[in-house]
């Protein structure tokens, strides 16, 4: 193991937690302040990626990765009945609740709101199509990259340059084929 | 009524001869299941057309009796003539379906409601009108296959016989003549489209009732004789009224009826001679399947217009309605009717008679012949069963026509709006609707007696009309949109670029064509540059730079670090101009996609990425490529600046308001108000599409992965 392949994992299990609180503060502040359901659901996302950097190969059997999908698929049918639930009382689809002016009962910053917790869906599904997205486009590329490389000696060309922000993740997978 | 009564009968006459006429095809069981499939959708578009009240449910309807029609055509897959039939129904019905559509929009931007009973409500004599019917009856007359318009119908003859029964003769080419009578209202506000039906219907009348004297196969002779007796229907329609409105809406049915009992006449004829279709080698089936030939008879006298049957209503009444609009138009429609009588008389008599036959039996012995044939005929009862249910239903017509006549005024009152009770019974007298008559059976006897005159030349003129008449015209058309569209395939697919190009360069055009038509005063405005706008200058700048910088290197990875470069130089920019949301969500997006293009790139195979690095080096697409991306780029820029130099009042109105809402909805950050909740249904939307499109891609890379 190098040096850069540790200070990532370090990196990985410092940041786990403050990523995961500024995920829950985008979502839970979004309604009063900067940030949404889609920027805590990307930046989740992230912070899984990164830490499936620092572990390898082995961020596939990761739980949160094996349940992307599934909470992919659930945030989309919340989604579908925070739309659909006013039908049940005559109103129209998506229906703001509790009624606009009213003040809503609050759990500290967060209001309880039916869009909010449409944005919370929200996050569900941007976090889990991403990580869900990212993880089968690793684990193809190694899969697809080591039959390749054991059908032809690998002809090492010069190393791409890896782009400093995104951290040269998957990039550093990248390069195997090249 | 119309389309479920003759769909049951003709649904049981398919039970039957379907599994027959499939018998022995590879894949036979298929087909039956897609013909039963296809029938019912067929059945349920019909009745939600007739039942629609609004001009964009037509519409759907409309195109959804098309599509099923295309496949039921089309059901024998393997045979190139089903498939050119099938196409040309749907390119002619579809096509003018546009006309539909392009005609409501019309009534709808002059009147604000596709709602017919509405529509009939607010609109008067006009131009608006006068325009959105006309294009409304170019697809009707399409649907009807009336002149110009024809040819599609007997090319649709090689669908299965129970098709042509139904849709044929009953259902599809009458969804046309069933869209008139609903607009009927509409067109008798312009005598413009009014006179141009009547022509339409008669020129129709002639050319198809001609054609029908003149084919030889069976179906053929039926499928002319549709577009024939339909060009009755709209001219009734043209002739606008209570009665011509009656008379339409009883010819509908009687010909229906009769129409549909005579394909499967025609059906079983055929099924029972292994295929031959040609009215020249059939002769004398009345020997051999006498009680068709009964019901044939009866079938064709009722589209003859013969006393006894309903068919003589049909005609009664149409020449009623003609006689109010003039005597002219009632003798030209009588000789029309003189006509039907004719290649109706060809029709069965070419099938069941022996002409000239010497070994004739006397009569006697030819009735003792039938009655035991009759015993122990050969075609199948469940053959024979819906045909003969149909030709009782003329005959009943024909004695009894209450009934039928109540319901084409009840279909008079749907179209109009005003109750019509129109009287039928025979009368033996000399009034001038039998005279006509009787003028119509000599017309008849005269046009079958002078056979040996007119037919050599009638072949000389169809065969001259084939080289230059309409169904010219749409081969033209379709082989010529076909090699644009080959072209434009070859050239879009060679690769990526060629890709974009092709979206690219149209795009640009219209853009220019937009920027060309649109007034421009004011519309491009500078706004003033000061020293707390420095960041924002050098932000943008190193936007461009990255932006220009990207076309340059041959490595992939460089050219993706370069395009998030562009992608977070302009998130800066948000940031400075006040918009955080947007910046923190660009940021993200920006670092997602690289991630995701770093991935892709993973993917390919290397000699691939390496082949494409060796694109630079060929000379003409470092000329052509610039170009293209500057001219895209520069309208898109253009189009840009003029929409932020002016948005409209309604804009800044509705932005305002949102702000100004936001608080009430428990949002204080107008962004997440408006995604979350303003906006909430788009944002559903895209995250459906969202779920969808990585389901698919992950299904892909999974098979990759197999594979």
């Amino acid at each position: 193991m190098n040096t850069s392949s540790i200070v990532v994992q370090l990196a990985a299990k410092v940041l786990a937690a403050p990523i995961a609180v500024i995920a829950v503060a985008l979502l839970v502040r979004g309604a009063g302040d900067i940030g949404d359901g889609f920027s805590a659901g990307a930046v989740a996302a992230l912070g899984v990626v990164l830490h499936g950097l620092s572990v390898g190969a082995e961020a596939q059997s990761l739980r949160v990765v094996r349940w992307a999908a599934p909470i992919a698929v659930g945030g989309l049918l919340g989604a579908l009945a925070i739309a659909a639930i006013p039908l049940a009382f005559g109103d129209p689809l998506l229906t703001h609740a509790p009624e606009p002016g009213s003040t809503p009962v609050t759990l500290g910053a967060l209001k309880l709101t039916s869009a909010v917790a449409l944005d919370a869906a929200i996050t569900c599904i941007v976090f889990g199509t991403l990580v869900a997205l990212i993880a089968a486009l690793a684990r193809t590329a190694r899969e697809v990259g080591a039959g390749e490389a054991d059908g032809e000696a690998s002809r090492d060309d010069d190393r791409p340059e890896q782009d400093p922000r995104s951290g040269g993740g998957p990039g550093g997978r990248a390069e195997a084929p090249e | 009524m119309l389309a479920s009564g003759i769909g049951f009968c003709v649904f049981a006459y398919a039970a039957r001869y379907l599994p027959r006429d499939l018998a022995g095809r590879p894949d036979s069981l298929a087909e039956q299941r897609r013909f039963w499939g296809f029938m019912v959708l067929f059945l349920v578009a019909m009745v939600g057309l007739a039942t629609a009240q609004d001009l964009l449910a037509i519409f759907v309807f409309w195109d959804l009796t098309a599509i099923a029609s295309y496949m039921l055509i089309g059901l024998k897959r393997d045979s190139a003539s089903a498939r050119a039939g099938a196409l040309m129904a749907l390119l002619v019905t579809g096509v003018t379906a546009v006309l539909l559509l392009v005609g409501a929009l019309v009534l709808f931007a002059e009147y604000g409601t596709f709602s017919l009973p509405e529509l009939f409500d607010r609109a008067g004599p006009g131009t608006a009108v006068t325009l959105g019917t006309a294009l409304l009856c170019i697809a009707a007359l399409a649907k009807s296959a009336q002149v110009p318009f024809h040819f599609w119908l007997p090319r649709a003859m090689t669908a299965p016989t129970p098709v042509s029964a139904y849709l044929h003769s009953a259902a599809m080419v009458a969804a046309g003549v069933l869209l008139i009578g609903r607009i009927l209202p509409l067109i008798e506000l312009s005598e413009l489209v009014q006179t141009a039906l009547v022509i339409v219907g008669l020129t129709t009348i002639v050319v198809g009732g001609a054609l029908a004297l003149l084919r030889d196969p069976l179906k053929q002779i039926l499928a002319y004789s549709t577009i024939s007796q339909y060009g009755y229907i709209v001219t009734a329609y043209g002739l606008g009224g209570k009665a011509g409105s009656s008379a339409a809406g009883l010819f509908v049915i009687a010909h229906a009826i009769a129409k549909s009992s005579l394909f499967m006449v025609a059906g079983t004829v055929m099924q029972q001679l292994g295929g031959e279709d040609r009215l020249s080698r059939l002769s004398g089936m009345a020997g051999r399947m006498p009680l068709t030939a009964v019901l044939a008879f009866v079938a064709c006298a009722g589209l003859a217009a013969l006393p006894l049957t309903l068919g003589f209503f049909k005609d009664e009444l149409l020449f009623k309605a003609a006689l109010e609009h003039s005597p002219a138009m009632a003798i030209a429609l009588a000789a029309g009717a003189g006509l039907t009588l004719a290649y109706m008389a060809r029709f069965w008599g070419g099938i069941f008679l022996a002409p000239g036959d010497p070994d004739a039996p006397p009569i006697v012995r030819r009735i003792a012949t039938v009655l035991r044939d009759a015993v122990w005929a050969p075609v199948a009862p469940a053959l024979m069963a819906p045909t003969a249910l149909l030709v009782m239903a003329l005959i009943v017509g024909g004695v009894w026509p209450d009934p039928f006549v109540a319901l084409a005024d009840d279909a008079t009152f749907a179209s109009l709006g005003t109750p019509a009770d129109t009287p039928a019974a025979y009368h033996l007298d000399a009034r001038a609707e039998n005279l006509l008559a009787l003028g119509a059976f000599a017309t008849a006897a005269v046009i079958l007696g002078t056979r040996m005159l007119w037919e050599a030349r009638l072949a000389a003129l169809y065969r001259a009309a084939g080289r230059i008449g309409p169904e010219r015209a749409y081969a033209w058309t379709v082989g010529a949109l076909n090699r644009l569209s080959n072209a434009a395939h070859d050239f879009e697919v060679r690769d990526l670029r060629t890709r974009i190009t092709a979206v690219l360069v149209p795009c640009g055009i219209l853009l220019a064509a937009g920027l060309v038509a649109t007034p421009l005063e004011g519309s491009y405005r500078l706004g003033a540059v000061g020293p707390r706008d420095t960041v924002l200058v050098v932000a943008l700048a190193l936007t461009g730079l990255t932006a220009v910088a990207t076309t340059r290197p041959r490595r992939h990875v460089t050219m993706v670090v370069l395009l998030s470069a562009t992608g977070y130089s302009l998130a800066v920019v948000y940031a400075f101009f006040g918009a955080p949301d947007v910046a923190l969500v660009a940021v993200l997006v920006e670092t997602l996609f690289s991630l995701l293009f770093l991935g892709v790139f993973a993917l390919l195979p290397s000699e691939v990425l390496r082949r494409k690095q060796q694109y630079h080096d060929i000379r003409v697409r470092r000329i052509r490529d610039p170009l293209i991306a500057t001219g895209a780029g520069l309208f898109a820029f253009l189009v840009v600046w003029s929409a932020l130099s002016g948005p409209s009042p309604e804009q800044v109105d509705r932005g305002a308001d949102l702000l100004r809402r936001s608080p009430d909805a428990h949002a204080d950050d107008a962004v997440t108000g408006i995604l979350s909740d303003f906006r909430a249904l788009d944002t559903l939307g895209e995250v459906t599409v969202l779920v969808v499109a990585v389901i698919a891609v992950l299904s892909l890379l999974a098979r990759r992965r197999s594979a």
